[in-house]
């Protein structure tokens, strides 16, 4: 360090801080005298500060309460599998020699039927086509290989509004 | 500890460490007044940390989280009177003058005084990062390790703010030595 520096650094080191003034010092003598009247105010603070404190417990408390929640409704699916496999086993079992399984199922066009012309309420003419069509299912037993068939007829009345110049 | 042994602890201490604090506090702020305010603000902020001693015995706080507090609390205290200021610019209110800055240092003599006056003008002049590691290092009494921990700063940059901050000040005690 140069000597220049070193007699700064002397001379600064030879100031000592000014006192503190009277009424500084009352002031700040008060702060530590009236602990009381800051005492209430600290404890006021801390209830403050316990606020996070009372959430951390209400969120563990919330935790715990949910824990128990899903506990219970594992405890609950548990039983209702053990209750729809027992219902299969004792549903299933007499049934498998009666079973029938779907193996066909369509649906045939038939034919369209011109229903002529619609006035709707708001006075829109319509064309009315009735598309007609027969589904027929399907049910074979493996086991005895009887089958079940069902036909049943279905139709679509479509509304095309007529365009009017 | 009873009530009034805990506030004879903490005057003791006040005692020890007022005008360094106070010091500390005045090349923070740019008033006398509010230097003041700034020190009564961060010893009742630590009062209210350390007034519970739990196993009976008073630690004092570290001196260098006291600079700490006052650093703090001339932050807090400069954003508020930026804020008071604007206010008071925007209505028809006059901005008090700025009080008249008291000695920082203690004197003897009128030319200690003079020497005295000639430095804390010459300190204001710096720039403030290389006048608060002066005022630690010196006044302060705290090593280059501690400031670098209370100005969240290395211990190297401490240093040579340190050496800035005395060439600086020579620069401007003595402009005519090279």
């Amino acid at each position: 360090m140069k000597t220049d520096l070193k007699e700064i650094e002397q001379k600064l080191h030879e100031l000592k801080p000014a006192k503190l003034p009277d009424d500084l010092s009352a002031k700040i003598e008060n702060i530590f005298e009236n602990s009381d009247h800051i005492q209430n105010k600290h404890t006021a603070l801390r209830k403050i500060i316990w606020l996070p404190k009372m959430q951390k417990i209400s969120a563990v408390a919330a935790l715990l309460i949910a824990c128990v929640g899903v506990f219970f409704a594992i405890l609950n699916d548990q039983n209702s599998s053990n209750k729809t496999t027992s219902s299969k086993v004792s549903v299933n079992k007499p049934l498998k020699k009666d079973q029938f399984v779907p193996t066909n199922a369509k649906n045939v066009f038939e034919g369209v039927k011109d229903e002529g012309l619609f006035l709707s309420k708001d006075k829109i003419p319509y064309h009315g086509v009735r598309y007609q069509f027969l589904d027929s299912f399907l049910w074979e037993n493996e086991e005895d290989g009887s089958s079940i068939e069902m036909k049943v007829p279905s139709q679509r009345l479509f509304l095309v509004p007529i365009k009017t110049h | 500890m009873k009530k009034e042994s805990l506030a004879e602890s903490w005057k003791e201490w006040f005692h020890l460490n007022g005008t360094r604090l106070l010091l500390f506090a005045r090349g923070k702020t740019k008033s006398e007044a509010d230097a003041q305010d700034v020190l009564q603000d961060a010893i009742l902020r630590l009062w209210k940390s350390y007034s519970s001693p739990i196993d009976g015995h008073f630690d004092p706080p570290p001196l260098a989280l006291t600079y700490t507090a006052i650093r703090n609390a001339a932050i807090d205290h400069a954003r508020r009177t930026n804020r008071r200021t604007q206010r008071e610019q925007k209505s028809d209110f006059i901005v008090r003058d700025r009080d008249q800055v008291k000695n920082w240092f203690e004197t003897s003599s009128l030319e200690q005084s003079e020497q005295a006056q000639i430095i804390k003008e010459a300190l204001q002049q710096i720039p403030e990062k290389f006048q608060e590691v002066l005022t630690l290092k010196i006044w302060g009494e705290l090593t280059f390790a501690e400031i670098a921990e209370n100005l969240n700063i290395p211990a190297n940059t401490a240093a040579s703010r340190y050496r800035y901050a005395l060439d600086a000040l020579r620069k401007i005690l003595k402009p005519n030595s090279i």
